[in-house]
């Protein structure tokens, strides 16, 4: 698991496979456990509320890459960022105007932002937990296992990394 | 609904990092660079700021939020000095070099303190007004989102002026400042809102744990080895201690840094009282018993 040329990276899903089964077994079945407390069994039951990582196992765990242009896992495809000429890095430039309310000063601000713009679209959609359902039951095309890291999804670079 | 935590220990750290070296202009680690100014000449409108050819060379002019010279040393002085209470934080004044004004070695937890309480003392009266303030309020915002009591509405509050701080940023500093972390604090007060408090969500935790692993590496070929050995030989010293007598101090009754004398006073009352060289499911049984906190002194 140790991060570096021969890290999983996207194959990671294969040594989650037995934690996944595990857990679907705590979430629909439960498991016989001894109470110590009231001195008899009962049936424990258990769910993956969410997980801690830093930024690198982020991008495994959630499937979403946390490096380039498309860093923010919140905003995901519908962002502002771009790669900056010179410095040849991603920047999140007059990427937060966006945030405001409607009718802020900030969003008419031609000067100090980028040049000449007028920033007049909406904060990207909160994702709900019933929109996470929907994602999650109907995946999008995806090429499992890919050959060598060289080889790319489809639409990698436009909606996603 | 939350799925992965945002970890705001990194976010911290990274956000400290970029304003700390940028306004100290630390050599190689500041976002203020040659081609940071140029990037700057095609993407605003700020002309003070864009490299002036001089004699065939090209010079970066001064920018209103970098600190000279003497400020740098004057700050660097202040954080000399500075001394906080035991356990708060390492020793930053270790982690400076006033000559050359520079910082370094400093840990995750130090850029935590240093961002929640000392910047905006740090750079009090160093900056114009619209500066240190932006730098205040980033400041107040991560000290806001790591209280240990947080109410809706405040974050409801939080959510809305950290937008503007950050746009505020974006109207001083230049592009090339504002990478990934910049832009992942305007998601942090949403979080709170949905998975509460930051201190069960971020990676301090973890990461010390993973130094106290790391600390037991002695092969560093193998690294896995030595760290199962030592743990278990930590395990087996751990539970023989249970069987001695309680009066004799080993690992579990160790005499913590800062004694106020209550764990041996403890220990010694146990003794006298309830065990004369008895077994470990009787300490169990007491220890169920009396709160460590109301005991008699």
């Amino acid at each position: 698991m140790i991060p570096g040329p021969k890290s999983p990276g996207k194959s990671l899903d294969v040594y989650l496979q037995p934690l996944i089964d595990e857990l679907k077994i705590l979430w629909d079945i439960g498991i016989n456990t001894f109470d110590a407390w009231k001195k008899q069994n009962f049936i424990m039951k258990a769910a993956l509320m969410w997980t801690i990582s830093d930024f690198p196992a982020y991008g495994m765990l959630s499937g979403w890459s946390t490096h380039g242009k498309f860093a923010c896992p919140y905003c995901m495809g519908d962002i502002k960022s771009f790669t900056l000429k010179s410095g040849g890095k991603p920047c999140w430039f007059d990427c937060h105007r966006r945030f405001l309310p409607i009718n802020h000063s900030f969003r008419c601000d031609q000067c100090f932002f980028k040049k000449s713009v007028v920033e007049n679209s909406l904060p990207p959609q909160e994702v709900s937990g019933i929109d996470i359902i929907n994602q999650v039951n109907q995946p999008q095309k995806v090429t499992f296992g890919l050959k060598s890291s060289k080889q790319k999804q489809p639409d990698f670079g436009k909606t996603h990394n | 609904m939350v799925r992965h935590n945002l970890d705001v220990m990194h976010v911290e750290k990274k956000n400290f990092d970029n304003i700390f070296n940028t306004v100290m202009d630390i050599n190689a680690k500041t976002k203020d660079t040659a081609n940071a100014r140029q990037d700057l000449r095609l993407i605003c409108k700020r002309p003070k700021l864009e490299l002036v050819l001089e004699n065939e060379k090209y010079k970066k002019p001064k920018a209103t939020y970098v600190l000279n010279s003497d400020q740098r040393k004057m700050v660097c002085e202040w954080i000399k000095q500075l001394k906080f209470p035991d356990g708060y934080v390492s020793n930053i004044s270790r982690c400076i070099n006033v000559d050359e004004g520079k910082i370094y070695r400093m840990k995750s937890h130090d850029c935590h303190v240093f961002m929640q309480r000392l910047i905006p003392l740090a750079f009090r009266d160093m900056f114009a007004k619209p500066i240190w303030g932006v730098l205040t309020e980033v400041s107040l915002f991560f000290k806001e989102i790591c209280a240990n009591a947080v109410h809706a509405s405040v974050m409801e509050h939080a959510k809305i002026s950290i937008i503007k701080t950050i746009c505020k940023l974006e109207k001083n500093f230049p592009p090339a400042f504002f990478d990934s972390m910049e832009h992942l604090v305007i998601h942090l007060p949403h979080e709170i809102k949905v998975g509460g408090l930051v201190q069960y969500r971020w990676m301090y935790p973890f990461e010390r744990c993973m130094l106290y692993l790391k600390r037991k590496v002695r092969n560093k070929a193998k690294v896995e080895g030595p760290i199962c050995e030592a743990y278990v030989l930590e395990e087996i010293s751990n539970f023989a201690s249970m069987y001695f007598n309680p009066c004799i101090q080993t690992r579990r009754t160790q005499v913590s840094r800062n004694d106020d004398r209550k764990k041996q006073i403890f220990w010694n009352w146990l003794a006298d009282n309830f065990l004369k060289g008895d077994t470990i499911w009787r300490v169990g049984v007491i220890l169920y018993m009396f709160d460590i906190n109301q005991l008699p002194h």
